[in-house]
């Protein structure tokens, strides 16, 4: 029989006391938390204690009784598989919720359902009504070909060009915001990936002092939440042998294998490893000088990029200015701890280029919306940066769908405007006579008449003028080189003036009631080498209201151009000139009428048109200018519901892997309540062994041994 | 789930809350916006056939305006037109005030006590109609085809005193000449009038066809070359003294019983004409005889050589040949059948700008569809609102070489009457031109109404056109209102079911928190 010692159970009742007060302390700490976000619930770990060992010599006999409970440590409950779950499902929330509010931001600006100019119109939209009053002023204009209803046609076409460049305006504004947006959320990111370093750092000290730091461990996996909202990661959780063998819990996260492509493996670089973590960055590029021009022999002003001070710079110039890489590619930095002394592992020392897919979250749906323009993608971008780039459709996408609209509506009106004369049985007409009021000439900035092709126009006052020949005629928009060579040019200038000026008064016609006559030029051609006629008319539309133009047109820039804003320039009602102009046709319209049918008629929207031979797709679109606008709408709309379907579908996923994994981390009155009962009635239940004890040991040295007394 | 926890609870309770939330606010937004959806993305495919049916509205709305512009210009035009038509109207009943009546008046006024009277009635009537064809609807003119902005009509008077319309600068009687060619080689006269057959003359001139025609010399001679006939010294009729010439019988013996029915002997070899006694003698009836010398008197003019004076001989056609067989005849004077080269082009232009005109078309929008193929508009699918007065008046000359418009037949008339002194008779030839150009008028007055009963039916196709596309605004109302306005009992009963269903919510949120085990501890 062993020894029992003599106070040994005060001891086991001492214990129960420590483990249910100690408990009574874990409940209480559950409740006081139960609002408290992210926090897991913690239990008390007590194990049955036994004091003492074996006797020397054991005897059947031995009863060998516990101690009481000793308190091993508290530990949070949690489900490694429900965190897995739900930070993958967070990325897709973080993901479709971002590019839902991205999209929303484009459609508060595109979608035209409910909206109108005027209380009459309501419901029609605000380009799609406009491009409607155009065609209603162009009907004016056929009914009745005056300069007045030419003016409306103009007022209304300037109205339309301020709706292409509020509509452009807030595109780029909000894709300017979106580019901010990006920047801010890299920059919280890299925080987030700062904070769960700095806690791994701080875990890990408390592991080695032998705290569990489960408090730090909440606030760790909150930002390891937040994290998995700006993109899929994967999260492992290693045992790490820091000598003397002590092995502490090493945390390590990287991306989550995104990336659909196999062959890619930078969408699984380690972002955080232990102590050590990385911050990521937006690639920067070196700034490119616009006005370099490869053709030209290097310079000191034909260099390829800029310096901070915007002078033209080369490469390994230590001044160079960068900006962000068009594409918004992010770059993963090498791992550092919280003193920047880097990973102890080489292949955690250098940084990575991320791929175009190596993330999925929030982060990537910013980098979406701000880079993918759908099937105006170039293939130089599905081979090298996304093989799906044109599937996929951001704030790019829609700005170039405007920028196509408003360069296709200026080509078709422009082209219309502009035309060969012919007679009454179309043939060419090589010579036109009339006031340039008539013909709707345009004019230089110093008031000289130029032709639809850009030649001045002859000032026959004097005989014969030079720009009659088309030898020495004289193409307007010269450098005043230029014109210094053509006033040394014998040939171009026989009389010898002396100045542009007199050279141009003397030759070149500006008086607007003056008739004039034009002559076709002999380079204008048909196909089949056939002299066309005299050409008439000009660009109605350019890429800025203070010139002609019509290059490069886009949403923002189109503009009415400014011969036609200044009333030099109108639309062409008729190119047909009956009889050599010896009967008036005042009223003839027929070219207003391919004004009017070009408003409904179905034109291919080609991407090629305005990002290059490069672009991947050759038809975006058919239809007409409202088509095409509500195509962008449609296209918006499909967009928007699928991805809120997305939403929808994951957000409810979310919500429930959150609410199991509440099931099993989070704090519950009812359990509590339940625990609370239990360690106080097991508090009361040690007390009383003790008083019992007590009682039992005073017996024993007080009232024993007086028997006979 | 094994374990529900108050935070889980309370999470799924506010997501439900403002699943709630979110229904009662999107059944609010659709009671007060009264529409079905508010976004594309809402219903993508109805937002899309909505702007496509409201397109269509827009542009039916614009078609109208311009539809009903046309059909207020037609309607000017049909009021023009009525007022001319009761110029020209002979069943009219107040018929004293037609055209009509006055020609007719002339006709019945051999003597013309009345004729200047009523040549100044003919001048003020077909000036009415010219400034009836010359009224504007709005600032254009209504009957100036393609040139709204300019008078299409003007009269100018020229040198010698007549009146001579122009339409749009165009002279309205304007046709090519018909001048002798040979396929497509000019004949080339003098200026006398004569055929150039040495083509020494300094300028081109060409020979009017209009009153010249080729004769078989055959006929000519048998026509207008009388026969010289035995014995006789025949003076010009009616000086001849028959008594003083031979008569034969039929059979060639000397006729001496005085009757009727005699015949001369030709003397002269022709053969061409009478008839061959059976004695061999050849015989020329007196009455055939009579009627050549009475031809001869007024043959006309022979197209002459201008190098010696006598006949060109031509072929068939007309074109100058050796032994041809044909002469050219010229009524009236040969000086007045000839016509410059310049003036040959001036009025073959004038006649192709005529034509130019008359084809003029100014298409408008009222929605026939208004399309173009390979950027020509598909005719059909416009409307042609360019009305040419020409084409109610006429233009051009006919096969007599007479004015096919209303106006200027009127003036020939007018100038006919003018030229024939008051109370002296109507000449045969004078009435007999004056006559033919009454009906040329009827012909052109019924022209006239053709075109204008053509007009009058497109003016009823505008009107039925108006209704058309009043219908049709209609409809696409109807159809996109079908689709984007609700139907506000169910929009009513959708919130008020929502609200119910978050007012339960809320009901429901009271009693999530409301008790737990800690509630009962004592």
């Amino acid at each position: 029989m062993g020894t029992i010692g003599t106070f040994d159970s005060f001891t086991t009742a001492r214990l129960g006391i420590y483990a249910a007060q100690h408990g009574l302390r874990v409940t209480g700490n559950n409740i006081a938390n139960i609002n408290t976000y992210g926090y897991t619930r913690q239990r008390l770990d007590q194990v049955s204690f036994k004091a003492g060992s074996h006797d020397m010599y054991a005897s059947q006999l031995d009863n060998h009784v516990g101690s009481g409970a000793l308190v091993t440590g508290i530990n949070q409950v949690r489900d490694p598989y429900l965190d897995i779950r739900y930070r993958n499902t967070a990325s897709k929330v973080g993901y479709n919720d971002t590019f839902l509010a991205g999209l929303k931001e484009i459609q508060d600006t595109l979608d035209e359902v409910g909206k109108y100019i005027s209380e009459d119109k309501e419901g029609d939209g605000i380009l799609n009504a406009q491009l409607q009053d155009l065609r209603d002023m162009l009907q004016r204009l056929n009914s009745d070909p005056t300069k007045a209803n030419d003016t409306l046609v103009r007022n209304s076409a300037e109205t339309l060009c301020s709706i292409f460049h509020q509509y452009a305006n807030a595109l780029e504004t909000l894709r300017q915001n979106t580019h901010d947006s990006f920047k801010e959320e890299v920059s919280s990111v890299n925080e987030i990936l700062t904070n769960i370093r700095n806690l791994n750092e701080t875990i890990r000290q408390a592991e080695i002092h032998g705290d569990n730091a489960l408090e730090m461990r909440d606030e760790r996996n909150r930002q390891i939440d937040a994290l998995s909202e700006y993109m899929q990661i994967k999260v492992e959780y290693t045992m790490e042998d820091i000598g003397a063998g002590l092995q502490v819990e090493k945390l390590t996260i990287s991306l989550g294998n995104a990336n659909p492509d196999p062959l890619v493996d930078t969408d699984e670089t380690v972002l955080i490893d232990g102590i050590y973590g990385a911050q990521l960055s937006i690639r920067q590029e070196p700034k490119l000088n616009p006005n370099y021009d490869p053709n030209l022999p290097f310079s000191a002003t034909n260099l390829k990029y800029l310096d901070k001070d915007g002078n033209p710079c080369k490469l390994d110039d230590p001044n160079l200015a960068t900006e962000d890489n068009p594409n918004y590619d992010l770059d993963v930095s090498r791992l550092v701890d919280s003193r920047g002394r880097w990973h102890p592992e080489a292949r955690f020392r250098t940084s990575y280029e991320l791929d175009d897919n190596d993330l999925y979250g929030s982060l990537q749906a910013i980098r979406e919306l701000l880079t993918e323009s759908g099937e105006f993608a170039t293939t130089d971008t599905v081979a090298n940066v996304d093989e799906s780039a044109s599937i996929k459709r951001g704030i790019p996408y829609f700005q170039k769908s405007l920028d196509l609209l408003a360069r296709e509506f200026a080509k078709q009106y422009n082209s219309l405007n502009q035309g060969y004369v012919v007679d009454q049985d179309g043939n060419p007409v090589t010579t036109v006579t009339g006031t340039a009021e008539e013909l709707g000439l345009r004019r230089d900035e110093d008031g000289y008449y130029i032709d639809a092709d850009g030649y001045y126009v002859p000032n026959t006052d004097h005989g014969t003028c030079v720009f009659s020949s088309p030898a020495t005629r004289v193409k307007a928009g010269l450098t005043d080189q230029e014109k210094q060579d053509i006033l040394a040019d014998p040939n171009k200038n026989p009389n010898g003036h002396a100045t542009w000026k007199e050279y141009m008064d003397y030759h070149g016609a500006n008086d607007p009631e003056t008739n004039v006559t034009l002559t076709a030029h002999p380079e204008n051609v048909d196909d089949k080498g056939n002299q066309l006629g005299v050409k008439l008319g000009g660009v109605l539309f350019s890429n800025n209201n203070k010139g002609d133009d019509p290059s490069d047109i886009t949403a923002a820039n189109i503009d009415v151009s400014h011969s036609w804003s200044t009333g030099d320039l109108k639309i062409i009602p008729t190119f047909i000139r009956l009889h050599d102009g010896t009967v008036s046709n005042t009223t003839k319209q027929e070219n207003i009428g391919h004004m009017i049918s070009k408003v409904d008629e179905p034109l291919l929207y080609n991407p090629q048109d305005l990002v290059g031979k490069n672009g991947v797709s050759t038809k975006l679109f058919k239809g007409s200018f409202n088509d095409m606008f509500n195509n962008m709408g449609s296209v918006l709309g499909n967009d928007q519901r699928i991805t809120n379907v997305q939403l929808n579908t994951e957000y409810t996923r979310l919500v429930e892997i959150d609410t199991s994994r509440d099931g099993v981390s989070g704090v519950d009155l009812n359990d509590e309540a339940m625990n609370m009962m239990q360690f106080q009635k097991a508090y009361s239940a040690a007390c009383r062994l003790m008083t019992a004890i007590d009682e039992a040991i005073d017996r024993l040295i007080n009232n024993t041994g007086l028997a006979g007394r | 789930m094994i374990r529900a926890t108050t935070g889980g609870v309370l999470r799924s309770y506010r997501k439900n809350l403002m699943n709630s939330f979110i229904s009662q606010n999107k059944a609010r937004d659709t009671v007060l916006t009264q529409r079905t959806f508010n976004s594309f993305a809402e219903n993508p495919a109805a937002a899309a056939k909505c702007f496509r049916l409201r397109k269509s509205r827009m542009m039916v709305e614009s078609q109208y305006e311009v539809c009903s512009d046309t059909y207020h210009k037609f309607e000017s035009a049909y009021s023009c037109l009525q007022s001319i038509d009761e110029i020209l109207d002979t069943e009219n009943p107040n018929f004293m005030k037609t055209l009509s009546s006055t020609t007719l008046k002339m006709l019945n006024d051999p003597e013309g006590d009345a004729r200047t009277q009523l040549g100044k009635v003919l001048d003020q009537m077909s000036e009415e109609i010219i400034q009836h064809m010359n009224q504007t609807y709005g600032d254009n003119f209504i009957f100036a085809g393609a040139d709204g902005h300019n008078v299409p009509f003007e009269i100018k008077t020229m040198e010698d005193g007549k009146n001579r319309l122009y339409y749009r600068g165009v002279p309205v009687d304007a046709a090519e000449p018909k001048v002798l060619k040979d396929g497509a080689n000019f004949i080339k006269m003098t200026a006398d009038g004569k055929y150039d057959v040495n083509g020494t003359a300094t300028d081109e001139i060409y020979l009017k066809m209009d009153n010249v025609k080729p004769i078989s010399i055959e006929e000519y001679n048998k026509t207008y070359v009388p026969p010289e006939v035995e014995e006789q010294k025949v003076p010009d009729p009616p000086f001849v003294d028959k008594t003083v010439v031979q008569e034969y019988n039929m059979d060639g013996t000397p006729k001496t019983d005085g009757t009727p029915g005699g015949y001369y002997k030709i003397t002269d070899g022709r053969t061409d004409v009478g008839i061959t006694a059976p004695n061999g003698e050849q015989l020329i009836s007196i009455e055939q005889y009579d009627k050549m010398v009475s031809n001869s008197k007024k043959a006309p003019q022979l197209i002459q050589n201008g190098n010696n004076d006598t006949a060109v001989e031509v072929d068939a056609k007309g074109v100058p040949t050796t032994n041809g067989g044909y002469y050219l005849t010229v009524e009236g004077d040969p000086k007045d059948q000839i016509i410059t080269k310049e003036q040959y082009e001036t009025d073959c232009e004038d006649a192709k700008k005529l034509e130019t005109l008359i084809k003029e078309k100014q298409f408008v929008d009222i929605g026939l569809g208004f399309r173009e193929d390979n950027n020509e508009l598909i005719e059909s699918s416009g409307y042609n609102a360019a009305l040419q007065g020409i084409a109610f008046l006429g233009y051009g000359v006919d096969k007599d070489g007479d004015p096919k418009n209303v106006y200027s037949i009127v003036q020939r008339l007018k100038e006919i009457a003018g030229s024939v002194e008051d109370g002296t008779d109507w000449s045969k030839e004078v009435y007999d031109e004056f006559h033919g150009l009454v009906q040329k008028l009827e012909k052109a007055s019924s022209n006239y109404k053709t075109k204008f009963t053509n007009m009058a039916a497109g003016t009823t196709k505008l009107k039925t056109n108006l209704k058309l596309l009043e219908d049709n605004h209609y409809n696409l109302q109807e159809q996109y209102s079908e689709l984007e306005d609700v139907n506000m009992a169910e929009a009513i009963t959708s919130f008020i079911w929502a609200q119910y269903c978050y007012n339960a919510a809320l009901k429901v949120g009271n009693s999530v928190l409301s008790e737990s085990l800690m509630d009962y501890l004592n």
